[in-house]
């Protein structure tokens, strides 16, 4: 899957707290993409997420369609407090619609819920867009972690069970299975 | 798996520079015991080179010069050594907009946040005014993430914000295309390290093509922030001592050396994710650690600044 969004909206942050239950005031910005796996079971299957954390700058723009071309899983994050965030949310969400494989499950996550008090992107407003765009929704904050599994474990449930369709496997690695699912003893 | 950046002695808290000890005084760790063994190792090594420079004062001499830097400037000469051949910055200056300001500020407190020094804010806004003064000076860039931390490096060695300012702009200047709106450069140069490694690890190659990830994905990084945030410092500092008087050669040198140090890894993984893990692991691995000997197998390999020209006109071609 690949985290998408606006410089310092808190993708990083997020699967920071996702990945090993940290947060820090200042996480530093991320170049380039970071990759990180995360393991965890839901009542019938095991799920290794394969996690591609992308750097936010406009320029690095061009490097994302690597990043999202082969994913079954997407999380567009804004930051609640940033309405220029919430539009840059939107044109990743129209870029994944038009660009990325049609079954790709795609989560809007409004981050930085714990500073509800400078909020201007309002949770009713985001809401309907997702509702329209048939995208899961969730506002999270990756500091208290409020929804942060949350928003992880809806998309494993989203995602079909099983090897991934219209991949050929013959022995080669593949970039377009960034999802492992199998049935099988739960990893805790 | 954090890259470390701390480049002391094992037992004190703060390094030179102003980077935390990365683990707890009391912690028994293997990466502590790695670091202590290396450092054992290599003490000697700085001493031994400090004494030599103090003895046959290389600066005059250029060949002289050029061995003596590669086997490590001492660090209370490095200062000078870099700034040794830096051009002041040009007067002409440009009105720099608004969103590259804006852009900046928001990464000033996420450049390295754990550091002593660039916690506090005034050194903060130095770090702003240096990336400013690139804007102003380079304005086909602005800002680009990942300048923040070469010029937080450059501002905690050489610790003179107008001296730094012109090393940074000099260094970036020299390859400005990589951080520009379409990164054309960084794309041409990694086009030219996959040929070089056709050449020179073969057997990775063919993993990494038939897995088709591109360089871009792994390493762009390495070639964007010159290293920094993905080997750990004292490797880094050696690293560009190297480049700063031998140019961008180094670059693909040492992206060459440290693929090959983990060629078996790579044939013999069965994933993508396999194959992700283990070039993140490379920051942390005992070959990234070694500098000294990393930079003799660098030195070793027959890549010339002429051969990186060539095959820098032939993928300017073909990138577009």
């Amino acid at each position: 899957m690949v985290l998408l969004g606006e410089s310092a909206v808190g993708k990083s942050s997020l699967v920071l707290r996702f990945v090993k239950g940290q947060f820090h005031e200042y996480q530093e910005s991320t170049i380039g993409a970071a990759f990180l796996t995360q393991t965890v079971c839901l009542e019938e299957a095991t799920v290794k997420f394969e996690i591609w954390d992308t750097a936010g700058q406009e320029r690095y723009h061009s490097l994302a369609p690597m990043y999202y071309r082969g994913s079954q899983a997407a999380i567009v994050v804004y930051d609640i407090t940033n309405q220029e965030s919430f539009q840059k949310a939107k044109n990743w969400v129209k870029e994944l619609q038009r660009q990325a494989s049609p079954n790709i499950v795609i989560a809007l996550a409004g981050n930085k819920a714990d500073m509800a008090n400078k909020r201007v992107v309002e949770y009713e407003e985001a809401n309907a867009y997702a509702e329209e765009n048939a995208l899961l929704f969730m506002e999270t904050s990756a500091k208290t972690s409020m929804n942060v599994n949350d928003v992880f474990m809806a998309i494993a449930k989203k995602l079909p069970v099983g090897p991934t369709q219209g991949q050929d496997s013959q022995g080669t690695v593949d970039m377009n299975q960034p999802q492992q699912q199998s049935k099988g003893s739960c990893c805790k | 798996m954090e890259i470390w950046h701390f480049t002391g002695p094992p037992g004190s808290d703060i390094d030179d520079l102003g980077f935390i000890r990365p683990w707890s005084q009391y912690e028994k760790s293997e990466t502590r015991q790695n670091y202590e063994d290396w450092y054992a190792s290599y003490l000697p090594i700085v001493v031994r080179r400090r004494s030599r420079w103090e003895k046959e004062n290389p600066r005059s001499n250029i060949h002289l010069l050029q061995r003596f830097v590669r086997k490590g400037i001492p660090h209370i000469y490095r200062k000078d050594l870099w700034l040794r051949n830096c051009p002041a910055r040009p007067n002409e200056k440009f009105e720099v907009p608004d969103d590259v300001v804006k852009a900046i500020r928001l990464d000033l407190p996420r450049t390295f946040p754990d550091n002593r020094f660039l916690k506090n804010e005034k050194t903060q806004k130095v770090l702003g005014r240096a990336l400013f003064a690139l804007a102003e000076h380079i304005p086909s860039i602005g800002y680009c993430q990942g300048l923040n931390f070469v010029a937080g490096i450059i501002l905690l060695v050489i610790n003179d914000e107008q001296k730094s300012i012109d090393l940074f702009i000099h260094l970036i200047s020299q390859r400005k295309d990589y951080y520009g709106h379409n990164m054309i450069g960084l794309r041409r140069d990694l086009y030219v390290l996959h040929i070089l490694m056709r050449e020179f690890c073969p057997r990775i190659i063919v993993v990494l093509e038939k897995s088709d990830i591109g360089l871009e994905l792994l390493i762009g990084k390495w070639f964007l922030c010159m290293f920094v945030e993905s080997l750990p410092l004292e490797t880094v500092l050696r690293i560009w001592d190297c480049l700063i008087y031998e140019g961008d050669v180094w670059l693909f040198k040492v992206s060459i050396i440290l693929f090959r140090s983990v060629a078996n890894q790579i044939s013999e993984a069965k994933s993508i994710d396999q194959i992700l893990t283990i070039i993140q692991s490379i920051g942390t691995s005992k070959c990234s650690l070694y500098c000294h000997q990393l930079i003799i197998k660098c030195a070793n390999l027959s890549i010339t600044g002429n051969r990186i020209e060539e095959l820098r006109a032939e993928a300017e071609k073909i990138i577009v």
